[in-house]
C-alpha cells in the first residue's frame, strides 16, 4: 500500500482541502483549469494582457469564494463562470479599446497567416453580445458540455442551448467565410 | 460536422499564440493569493510589461474617451428619442407588420433547426407552441425566414401544423378556452410585436408593443470610468388572456415609468404614470452599483396580473456582485394593486424558517386564477454561504386571493439538483424537474413522489400540465429532441409528435453554374503578389488605413492565389476578401461568384484579359466587374509570389 500523493487526490478532496486553506490544493485545481480558463479569457477578450489579468482576478475571487462552491460541484464550470464574469467586467471598462491588427499579431507572437485567416470569425465573435459570446466560446472552444455551460453562466441547460444557437445564428456569415479561408 | 468545423476554425481564430498564459502566471497568481494584495499592485499582463511607460495605452485611452463621449451622447439622444415617444395615453394603430409567409422557408430537410418553447394547451387536445428557427452550423438561412414559427395541434401533440412565422424569439402564448382567440406575446425581444388571431390561428394581426419595453436596460459607468451604455431585454409584460395585458415601460428619467394597459390585444393602449420611488420604493435614477463601479439604472422586476384589477410587481431591489456577476436580487417585498395599477400596496413575504441572514431571493412566478382565492407564488432563496445547497426553491400559498402569502414549502432538492424548475398546475398540484429527474406533489408539497417513467428523457427542458392529468414534456434523447405526453399525471408517457422545422431546403442556395471556360492553365497557378505600393494605394483608397512602414511585401501584402477553379486573397493587412470561382478561355480569365457578389454567374462575373511577360501577370478589365474585387484586379500587375 503506497501512500497517495497530492496529485492523486480526486477533485472533491482537493476542493475540501482548498476550502480549509490549503493553497497547494488550490494551486492544483487552478493548474488543471488553466488551459480552459486561458482559452475562455482570450476568446472573450482577444487580448493576452487583459486575459491574463482577468484570469488572475478570477483566481483570486475563486479563492475567496471557494466556500460558496456547492458540495459535490465541480471546480471547473464554477471557475469558468467567474472567469467569464471577470472578462465581462474588464470588457466593460475597456470596451473602447482599439487594437490594431498588426499589434495583435505581434503580441500574440503567432503565425501571421493563420491569425489573419481567422480575422472574420474573430471579429464576428467580438461583435456577439457578451452572454452569447461566452456561451459559444465555452461550448465550442473550451469544450464544455451544454450543461456545464449552463452551470458556468448560471442559467439552465435549455437556456444555454438557446444562447448557443442564437450565437450560431449571428455567427453564420462569418463561419462561412472563415471556413472558406481556413479550409480553403 | 459543422460543429467540428467551427471548433477547428475557433482554434485558429482564437489562438493566443505560444506561452499563454505566461509560464510565470500560475506562480505569480499563487503569490498574489498568498499575499492577497490589492489588484493594482499585482502583476499586469505581458503587453504592459513590454510598454512600461504605458504611453501607447494612454494615447489610445485619450482617443477612446473622445470617441466614447461622442458615442454616449448619441446613445443618450437615441434613448431619449425612444422614450420621448411615450405619451400619457397613446393609441397605436396596427403595425404594418405582416406575419411571415412560412411557406417561403418551409422545409423538408432533415436537419432539425427549430427549438421548441413551452406550449399552451387549452384542452387535452388543442394547443400551440413556438419553435425558434435557428441556423445550424454554417448552413445559411434565408434572411426572409422568420425567427420563430407558431404551431398548433388538435390531437394532443401527435401532429402539428404551421400557423404563422414570427419576427421574434421567446414567445408566450395565451389562448381562449375555446381555442378561437390566440395571442403571441414577445418577451425580451427588441422590436417584436403582438400577434393576435380570432379564428384559431387562420388569420393574424400584428400590433406593436409600447415603447420602452425591452429597451430600458441602461447601464452607465460612474465618472471614474468611461461612460457606457448597454441595452438589453426586460420582461415587464404580462397578459392574463389573449385580450388584456400590461406593459411597464421605464421613462428616460429612470425614476418614472408608464404602466400601459390594453383590453384589445394591443390594438390600443391606455397608460398610467408610475413614480417608482413612491410606488415600489426603488429609485433607478440612483441606480445600483456593481463591483466595477458601473451604475445600472434599469428597472428590473417581474410583473404579474391575476385579473383586470389585481396584480403584483416584484422589483429588483439590489444588484450585488455575487462573484458570478451583478446579480438581480429581489427583496422580500412585493407590491400589490387592486385598481389595475393606479395604486400599489407593499406586501412583505416572511422568509422560510431557517433562512440565514443575508440570504437573497429571486421571485419566479405568481399563479392565481381569476376566480379562485387559492394560488401559489414560487421563489428561490440563495444562502450567503455554503451552509446549504442553493438556490432553494420554495412555494408560498394564498387562500385569500393573494392578500397574504403563507406556508413557504421547500421543493425537495439535493446538491445534484442544480436548477429546479416548477410548473404550478394549480394550488396543490406542482411538478418540479431538473437534470436529476422529475417529482410531483398533489397535496401542496406535503408529499413528493418521483415520476420515474419520465426518465426516458436524458435532459428535460420543460414540462407543462394543462390539468393534473394531462401533461407534456420536451427533452433530449440520443439523437435529438422529443415531445412526450401523459394523460395520467405523469405515471405513463407516450411519444408525441414534435414539429420539426428542417432548415436545409430553406437554406440551400441553388448550385451555381460557372460561365463557359476551362481550368486555370498551369503557368498561372499559384500566388501572385500585388506590389506593396499598389496595396498601400488600395488601402488608402478604400479607407482601410495605411500600410505599416517600411513598405515591404512582409508588412503590406495582398496576393491573388489561383487554383484550377478558384481564387483566394491571402493578405496580411487584415482585409476581408472573399474567395470565388475562376475559369479561363484563351487570354480571357473570368472571376465569378464570391460572398460579396452571389453565386449567379450572369451577375457576378468579372472578365479580364491576362498577359504574362517577364514573370509579371497583368490583368486588363474587359467588362464592368459587378463585384468589388475589381479594385484588386483591374489594370493591376502581379509579381510571382510564394
Amino acid at each position: 500500500m503506497g501512500s497517495r500523493s497530492m496529485d492523486d487526490l480526486p477533485e472533491q478532496a482537493l476542493i475540501a482541502r482548498a476550502i480549509e486553506g490549503d493553497r497547494s490544493a488550490y494551486e492544483q485545481l487552478l493548474a488543471a483549469a488553466t488551459r480552459s480558463a486561458s482559452r475562455l479569457a482570450f476568446g472573450l477578450l482577444q487580448d493576452r494582457s487583459l486575459a491574463e489579468d482577468a484570469m488572475q482576478e478570477a483566481a483570486l475571487r475563486a479563492w475567496r469564494r471557494l466556500p460558496n462552491l456547492r458540495a459535490g460541484s465541480r471546480f471547473q464550470p464554477w471557475f469558468m463562470g467567474i472567469v467569464a464574469n471577470q472578462c465581462r467586467e474588464i470588457r466593460r471598462g475597456h470596451w473602447w479599446q482599439i487594437v490594431q491588427l498588426s499589434e495583435s499579431v505581434a503580441a500574440a507572437g503567432t503565425d501571421e497567416s493563420a491569425w489573419l485567416e481567422g480575422e472574420d470569425l474573430r471579429r464576428a465573435i467580438a461583435r456577439l453580445p457578451f452572454d452569447q459570446r461566452a456561451a459559444v466560446v465555452l461550448h465550442f472552444h473550451v469544450d464544455l458540455s451544454v450543461a456545464d455551460v449552463g452551470a458556468a453562466l448560471g442559467i439552465s441547460t435549455s437556456g444555454a442551448k438557446k444562447r448557443i444557437n442564437r450565437a450560431l445564428k449571428r455567427l453564420r456569415p462569418a463561419i462561412a467565410v472563415s471556413e472558406a479561408r481556413v479550409n480553403g | 460536422m459543422a460543429e467540428e468545423r467551427l471548433r477547428r476554425n475557433l482554434d485558429v481564430a482564437l489562438d493566443p499564440g505560444p506561452d499563454f498564459p505566461s509560464r510565470a502566471w500560475l506562480s505569480q497568481t499563487m503569490a498574489a493569493i498568498e499575499n492577497d494584495v490589492p489588484r493594482a499592485t499585482r502583476i499586469r499582463g505581458i503587453a504592459a510589461a513590454r510598454d512600461p511607460l504605458d504611453l501607447l495605452w494612454r494615447g489610445r485611452r485619450v482617443a477612446a474617451i473622445v470617441a466614447v463621449i461622442a458615442l454616449a451622447v448619441a446613445a443618450t439622444a437615441g434613448f431619449l428619442a425612444i422614450h420621448s415617444k411615450v405619451g400619457p395615453a397613446p393609441v397605436h394603430p396596427p403595425l404594418g407588420i405582416a406575419p411571415h409567409d412560412v411557406g417561403l422557408c418551409s422545409p423538408t430537410g432533415s436537419t432539425t433547426c427549430g427549438f421548441a418553447g413551452q406550449p399552451v394547451f387549452v384542452s387535452a387536445n388543442v394547443g400551440w407552441l413556438t419553435e425558434d428557427f435557428i441556423d445550424q452550423g454554417s448552413v445559411a438561412c434565408n434572411p426572409a425566414c422568420p425567427k420563430a414559427v407558431l404551431f398548433r395541434t388538435d390531437d394532443g401533440g401527435s401532429h402539428w401544423s404551421v400557423q404563422v412565422g414570427l419576427p421574434g424569439y421567446s414567445q408566450k402564448i395565451l389562448a381562449s378556452p375555446d381555442g378561437r382567440e390566440v395571442l403571441v406575446v414577445p418577451q425580451g425581444d427588441l422590436g417584436a410585436a403582438l400577434f393576435h388571431s380570432t379564428d384559431g390561428g387562420a388569420h393574424w394581426t400584428a400590433f406593436p408593443v409600447p415603447a420602452g419595453l425591452g429597451e430600458s436596460a441602461v447601464t452607465q459607468c460612474n465618472f471614474s470610468n468611461p461612460p457606457c451604455t448597454i441595452t438589453g431585454p426586460t420582461e415587464l409584460i404580462d397578459f392574463i388572456n389573449p385580450r388584456e395585458g400590461w406593459v411597464l415601460s421605464q421613462e428616460a428619467s429612470f425614476t418614472m415609468a408608464d404602466l400601459f394597459h390594453t383590453t384589445d390585444s394591443g390594438a390600443s393602449w391606455s397608460s398610467t404614470r408610475v413614480d417608482l420611488r413612491s410606488a415600489f420604493k426603488v429609485d433607478p435614477a440612483k441606480g445600483w452599483t456593481d463591483s466595477a463601479g458601473h451604475v445600472d439604472h434599469t428597472l428590473y422586476g417581474k410583473l404579474f396580473f391575476r385579473d383586470s384589477s389585481t396584480g403584483w410587481f416584484a422589483p429588483v431591489t439590489a444588484c450585488v456582485d455575487s462573484g458570478a456577476g451583478c446579480g438581480q436580487q429581489f427583496g422580500w417585498d412585493l407590491y400589490m394593486t387592486h385598481d389595475g395599477g393606479r395604486t400599489w400596496l407593499a406586501q412583505s413575504l416572511q422568509p422560510p424558517a431557517g433562512t440565514p441572514p443575508g440570504a437573497t431571493v429571486t421571485i419566479d412566478t405568481v399563479r392565481l386564477a381569476a376566480n379562485d382565492p387559492n394560488g401559489t407564488l414560487a421563489l428561490r432563496v440563495t444562502a450567503p454561504n455554503a451552509t446549504q445547497p442553493d438556490p432553494r426553491p420554495y412555494v408560498y400559498t394564498t387562500s385569500d386571493g393573494g392578500d397574504h402569502w403563507l406556508n413557504p414549502t421547500q421543493v425537495p432538492g439535493s446538491s445534484s439538483l442544480s436548477y429546479v424548475q416548477l410548473d404550478l398546475i394549480d394550488a396543490t398540484h406542482w411538478v418540479a424537474w431538473s437534470s436529476s429527474g422529475v417529482i410531483h406533489t398533489s397535496d401542496g408539497g406535503q408529499r413528493w413522489d418521483s415520476l420515474p417513467s419520465a426518465s426516458f428523457l436524458l435532459n428535460v427542458l420543460w414540462l407543462m400540465f394543462a390539468d393534473p392529468s394531462h401533461g407534456w414534456a420536451y427533452g433530449e434523447v440520443a439523437g435529438g429532441f422529443v415531445l412526450d405526453r401523459t394523460t395520467d399525471g405523469g405515471v405513463h408517457w407516450t411519444r408525441a409528435g414534435i414539429p420539426e422545422m428542417g432548415c436545409s431546403s430553406c437554406l440551400t442556395t441553388p448550385a451555381p453554374s460557372p460561365p463557359p471556360g476551362g481550368p486555370v492553365p498551369s503557368q498561372l497557378l499559384g500566388y501572385w503578389d500585388l506590389s506593396p505600393a499598389a496595396v498601400s494605394s488600395i488601402l488608402q483608397a478604400s479607407g482601410k488605413g495605411t500600410c505599416p512602414t517600411p513598405l515591404t511585401a512582409a508588412t503590406c501584402k495582398i496576393s491573388l492565389q489561383l487554383t484550377d477553379t478558384e481564387y483566394f486573397w491571402p493578405n496580411n493587412v487584415g482585409l476581408s476578401l472573399a474567395k470565388g470561382g475562376v475559369v479561363v478561355k484563351g487570354n480571357e480569365i473570368d472571376f465569378w461568384w464570391a460572398a460579396d457578389c452571389g453565386p449567379d454567374a450572369a451577375n457576378s462575373t468579372g472578365r479580364y484579359k491576362w498577359t504574362l511577360a517577364g514573370g509579371v501577370l497583368h490583368l486588363t478589365s474587359l467588362n464592368k466587374d459587378p463585384c468589388p474585387r475589381s479594385v484588386l484586379l483591374a489594370n493591376q500587375s502581379f509579381m510571382r509570389g510564394s
